[in-house]
């Protein structure tokens, strides 16, 4: 139920595995999520508000992530986002079928 | 899980949405902060964060629709807002629940009664299984002996099993109970038990004679026993005989008959309860009905061509006319086979009926435009807001069923109303005696007509809802101006179509009144008046011919074999003196009196003779028309007959002469004496019988006084005599009635069909009109200033009134032309094509539409410019 938005340009489910493997390194809140994900892209990436908070309800309502309040390092109220053994366990498959994917559209790029 | 997730998030919907909210805002302010940090000035770094973050109220939106129902919420929310929007204007859902109720309510009537006949099977084992049969000859109808009943029970390939039965009317005092006569496998076969007692069984058909008891039918056992609770063991007197109640049937099962029964006794007990020949003698009867079950794998067609060759064999050595040409084969799941003949007679009225619907329809249909048009701001608003097309379509489609609803139990209530209102009306019509046959199956509703009354209440609203619903919101609608055309035409369109119904319903109906019109009117050269048919019991009717003879009311009993209108004539093949060629030929035996009951004048030669009757002479007295068609060019009377038909193959239900050779002494009035239908005997040669002789058949009394009295002395007379003397007493204008029934049936459905529509489509030009004046009053009030008469404005009105009339009405003539084919072919003997039911119907729908145009047309002309022109 309910539709799928992903940010144009990314591939289905991409984000969620990004803020997934982003969690994976420690919990953190959303704007540390987005700042990760841009510095680490190098700047490739931008998520918006628009696209990031629809997939965390997503990830909440799939027992991939938990949220609780708490202090950030600025001494200000967030929401932090921790990841689950499950959310770890789909953050493996979708690596897998990632790279399985990458691979596949690597040689079809390369094929002569 | 996900579904438990999102129950819990509903519960805590208020909470958990603020905490969206904050987390945003947060993350906002993060972002901000992040930007001054890196050195923009405080009022761009909140407009950037704006920019990169997007917007907000989106995103919140976005997230919160993650957990929802998705279309289960909305569909919630559509419901919701249409029901308020109903209670706000209570008038305009009524109408729409009215109108459809009305149609869905007589259509519901109609496939009750159908489902009631046809569709309901038997509440018996395995119902789909079991086939009636029975084979013809090339004149006639077949039914099966007690010898041949146990050879096929023994010997066939393709049923498991076979029962027989026979119908038997047994009055006792002022009652006639309805038997069936059954063998001893009949319970045990059908899968039927009993609420009390037990039912008869192989043991009580033992030999032939054995089993004087009975098997009381549950209704039966109610209405005319009171339910009494110690019924088992009782004894009951029929024709002198006494039976013993042994038990009652199961409520849901009341026989696979065609009329009520009351009882089921065993087969061997017929001698007692059945006039005529020994079941079980030296002759036996062709009077068995069988049921067989197929066997698990047999096809119909398997069994039909397994029957035919054995009926075939069976009669090979017989005479010619005698002989099997064929085998009857009807499923006997249901109380009429589902066959194509079957919905060939129902589908002309499930179409008129459905033809009613399409019009409540097509009213309901504009209004839903007409409203709307008037919503156009707040559909073209939502859907520039970004609302999709297809939500907005269901939206209005969810209202549309919305309506169907109420309307379906609005509907169901009206069918209830229709059938008590039709069974109490056609009761008051059949005499007694038959109106016990309006109860044969029960016209409770079942699952099949609540499934048929959704299906139909949905089709209704997919119909009426879905255009509106594409026509409003239309893309082009909301960005270009011209709002008006389109839904106009539409409008139009849907009125022309209403009008063309209308007039093919009238049409039709102005047809099948004329024709029952015609057929009351019909002359059957029979005077009826005073005239009763009296089914009397062999070893009673001495007693009775001279009981009533003595009676100083009564002015003359004849005998018939097969009295007038009790089924169409019996034919057997005939040689004319002079001719070679053998004819089929209409005959009956009747007694010299015959003549004189229905003051059927002999325009030559002469009666029969009492002698003659008493004998059985070698004479006939033939119909005029028979007298034509044997001798064209030759005086009839005095000529031979030969009759090619073998007296021995003679029962009870094939009276045949004892003779080869019959010379013509009278030559009589044409008669209608077979169907109704059918006209005046194309042939009809009589042959005498004394109303005193054995099997001599019915007899026909005709009192001095009128019918009424007449009955009243017929009834007083017969129970002087035994009370159970006779069998069913109907006087002939009954059954002249009861011949008439199916065409007053036709004629007063069709009238009501046709008015239904007439008023529906009435209401439907009057919303159309009254909707076109309400939206073109500026025009109006510049015309009249500009100096337009009130005439000339009335005139508008008119004139668009007519338009759609006469285009309706055009297209209707073309459907009803083509309809009468199809009518023609279920009503065979009336004038399809008649000029004065055209010019009726036509009138009608030009009245309908003039009437129409009265109310809208006065609101038009007390335009008052002066206000109008300063509105806006």
């Amino acid at each position: 139920m309910g539709t799928r938005k992903d940010e144009p340009g990314f591939l289905p489910g991409t984000l969620e595995m990004l803020v997934l493997r982003t969690l994976a390194r420690g919990r953190n809140h959303g704007f540390g999520i987005v700042q990760h994900i841009q510095q680490v892209s190098g700047e490739a990436l931008k998520i918006g508000e628009g696209s990031l908070y629809p997939a965390l309800q997503r990830l909440l309502l799939d027992d991939f992530v938990r949220a609780e309040w708490g202090v950030s390092e600025n001494n200000r109220r967030a929401r932090f986002y921790t990841i689950t053994p499950a959310g770890r366990k789909r953050l493996a498959a979708e690596k897998q079928s990632f790279d399985f994917l990458l691979a596949a559209i690597a040689r079809v790029m390369e094929a002569s | 899980m996900r579904l438990w997730k999102r129950l819990c998030h509903l519960v805590h919907r208020g909470r958990l949405q603020r905490e969206l909210e904050e987390e945003v805002r947060i993350h906002r302010e993060m972002t901000r902060e992040n930007l001054r940090r890196s050195g923009v000035s405080s009022e761009d770094a909140g407009y950037a964060a704006e920019r990169a973050l997007g917007n907000a109220t989106l995103a919140l939106e976005d997230s919160r629709a993650e957990w929802s129902f998705g279309w289960l919420e909305s569909l919630a929310r559509d419901v919701h807002y249409a029901v308020r929007g109903f209670f706000r204007r209570p008038a305009f859902a009524a109408t729409v629940i009215g109108t459809i109720g009305l149609a869905l309510g007589l259509n519901t009537a109609l496939f009750t009664a159908f489902n009631a006949y046809v569709l309901r099977p038997f509440a018996v084992h395995d119902p789909y299984s079991l086939y009636q049969f029975a084979w013809h000859s090339k004149t006639e109808g077949h039914g099966l002996t007690w010898r041949d009943f146990q050879e096929i029970r023994g010997g066939n390939t393709v049923f498991s099993e076979v029962f027989a039965w026979q119908f038997a009317p047994v009055r006792a005092g002022r009652q006639t109970y309805f038997i069936n006569l059954v063998s001893g496998n009949y319970f045990t076969m059908l899968g039927v038990d009993t609420v009390r007692g037990r039912p008869i069984l192989q043991s009580d058909t033992a030999t032939p004679g054995a089993g004087a008891v009975l098997v009381l039918d549950y209704t039966a056992w109610q209405t005319k026993f009171g339910g009494d609770p110690d019924i088992i063991g009782r004894k009951l007197v029929l024709r002198g005989h006494p039976f013993e109640i042994i038990g009652v049937v199961r409520p849901e099962f009341a026989g696979l008959s065609s009329v009520p029964t009351d009882f089921w006794a065993p087969l061997t007990i017929s001698g007692e309860l059945v006039d005529g020949p020994d079941l079980f003698g030296p002759r036996q009867p062709e009077q068995l009905q069988t049921v067989g079950r197929l066997k698990p794998g047999v096809t119909e067609p398997q069994a039909q061509g397994a029957l035919t060759v054995w009926f075939r064999q069976k009669t090979m050595d017989r005479p010619e006319g005698s002989r099997s040409t064929g085998v009857l084969l009807d499923s006997r799941a249901t109380s009429i086979p589902l066959t194509r003949q079957t919905m060939g007679v129902f589908a002309p009225v499930f179409a008129g009926f459905a033809l009613v619907l399409l019009i409540a329809c097509a009213n309901v249909a504009n209004m839903m435009l007409a409203r709307a048009a008037a919503r156009q701001r707040e559909i073209e608003i939502r859907l520039s807001l970004g609302a999709g097309r297809s939500r907005l379509v269901r939206q209005l489609v969810t209202e549309s069923l919305l309506l169907a609803l109420p309307a379906a139990a609005a509907g169901f209530a009206i069918a209830e109303a229709t059938i008590h209102l039709a069974l109490y009306v056609m009761s008051r019509m059949l005499p007694p005696d038959y109106a016990a046959m309006l109860h044969v199956a029960s016209l409770a509703p079942d699952m099949r007509v609540f499934g048929y009354i959704l299906l139909l209440a949905g089709l209704a609203a997919l119909v009426f809802g879905l255009a509106p619903a594409l026509q409003a919101t239309r893309p082009d609608v909301a960005s270009a101006g011209d709002r008006r055309g389109h839904p106009a035409r539409l409008r139009n369109t849907l009125v022309i179509v209403q009008v063309a119904v209308c007039a093919v319903l009238l049409i039709c109906a102005g047809v099948l009144l004329r024709g029952g019109q015609k057929m009351e009117a019909r002359d059957v050269g029979l005077d009826m008046r005073g005239v009763f048919n009296v089914q009397v019991l062999e070893a009673m009717r001495a007693k009775v011919v001279e009981r009533l003879e003595r009676d100083p009311a009564v002015e003359a009993i004849a005998a018939a074999w097969r009295p007038p209108l009790a089924g169409s004539q019996r034919q057997i093949f005939m040689t004319p003196g002079g001719s070679t060629s053998s004819v089929p030929a209409g005959y009956n035996f009747v007694s010299p009196e015959y003549f004189t009951v229905f003051r059927i004048r002999i325009d030559r030669g002469r009666n029969f003779t009492a002698q003659e009757a008493r004998a059985g002479a070698a004479v006939a007295i033939i119909s005029g028309a028979t007298a034509r068609r044997f001798w064209p060019r030759q005086d009839a009377l005095g000529q031979s007959i030969r009759i090619d038909a073998d007296p021995a193959a003679a029962n009870r239900y094939r009276k045949l002469p004892a003779f080869r050779m019959a010379r013509v002494v009278g030559i009589a009035k044409d008669v209608v004496s077979g169907i109704l239908v059918n006209d005046v005997d194309s042939t009809c040669v009589y042959f005498p019988v004394s109303p005193r002789a054995a099997d001599s058949g019915a007899l026909l009394v005709r009192f001095k006084t009128d019918t009424d009295t007449g009955g009243r002395l017929l009834n007083a007379a017969l129970a002087g005599v035994a009370p159970d003397a006779a069998g069913q007493v109907i006087s002939m204008r009954d059954e002249l009635g009861l011949a008439l029934l199916p065409f007053r049936l036709a004629s007063w459905t069709s009238g009501l069909l046709g008015g239904v529509a007439l008023l529906l489509t009435l209401s439907g030009i009057y919303g159309v009109l009254s909707y076109l004046v309400g939206q073109r009053t500026r025009e109006i009030g510049i015309r009249m200033a500009l100096g337009a008469t009130t005439a000339s404005v009335v005139r508008i009105v008119f004139r668009q009134s007519m338009r759609l009339a006469v285009l309706g009405l055009a297209a209707g003539v073309i459907l009803a032309l083509g309809a009468s084919r199809v009518l023609a072919s279920v009503f065979f003997m009336m004038n399809t094509f008649d000029a004065l039911a055209y010019a009726a119907g036509a009138l009608a729908v030009i009245a309908a539409a003039a009437g129409a145009a009265y109310f809208p047309s006065r609101q038009a002309a007390q335009v008052d410019p002066a206000i109008t022109l300063r509105y806006d």
